[in-house]
């Protein structure tokens, strides 16, 4: 293993450490397009039923809606 | 000067493995399921939008869907909701794991269908915009 390796290692190792030292910071900044996450974070809890319902709806709405194209155009 | 740029991408990569790391151990299993869920519904967006297009006939250029890509979008999302019920059932490190490989390769495989048709040129509005909305 050359030295060169050796460093490289080392610099990752550094960064690793650097970053889950500093992340709860920085993944609060970073999660700003998933609130409800960083809320859960936050408030050190599981999603409640009425949050599982509301994704859970999100997810059906749109496999419904797929579903329905592609059932339309096989009709057409 | 090339030393420095080196040593500057090998610690940004140390970041992100830390990142990783530290995302893993500050969520609960529930918490990392729910994440993956708000993920997939927000990356499948877009395909949602764009299947309720017209269907494109003969001659026509812009704000038309393609049958075979909105046939993978469904498939895709039903694999999707299959794995996240797995997941649910049992939520274990073990499940996560499944679950967050399956995620990935779903939304590359979504991902890179809307860039396909994000690559063709038939498919822009007469903004040069791409007709999602």
């Amino acid at each position: 293993m050359t030295q060169a390796t050796v460093l490289l290692l080392l610099k990752i190792f550094d960064g690793a450490m650097f970053a889950i030292e500093h992340a709860p910071a920085m993944m609060a900044k970073w999660r700003g397009h998933l609130g409800l996450i960083r809320t859960l974070i936050n408030e050190q809890r599981d999603p409640t039923d009425a949050e599982w319902q509301t994704v859970d709806a999100t997810a059906q709405d749109q496999t419904n809606a797929l579903r329905a194209v592609v059932d339309a155009d096989a009709e057409a | 000067m090339k030393k420095l740029v080196f040593f500057a991408v090998a610690f940004l990569t140390g970041c992100g493995i830390g990142l990783t790391q530290a995302e893993k151990d500050a969520l609960t299993p529930e918490q990392q399921i729910f994440k993956l869920a708000n993920e997939i519904n927000i990356a499948f967006a877009p395909a949602v939008a764009y299947a309720q297009q017209p269907l494109c006939k003969e001659g026509e250029a812009i704000r038309c869907h393609d049958k075979k890509v909105v046939k993978i979008f469904l498939d895709l999302r039903e694999e999707a909701n299959a794995a996240l019920k797995t997941a649910r059932a049992n939520p274990d490190t073990a499940a996560i794991s499944v679950l967050t490989g399956i995620t990935r390769r779903l939304l590359g495989e979504l991902q890179g269908e809307l860039l396909k048709v994000k690559s063709q040129g038939a498919r822009y509005d007469s903004s040069n915009r791409f007709a999602f909305t």
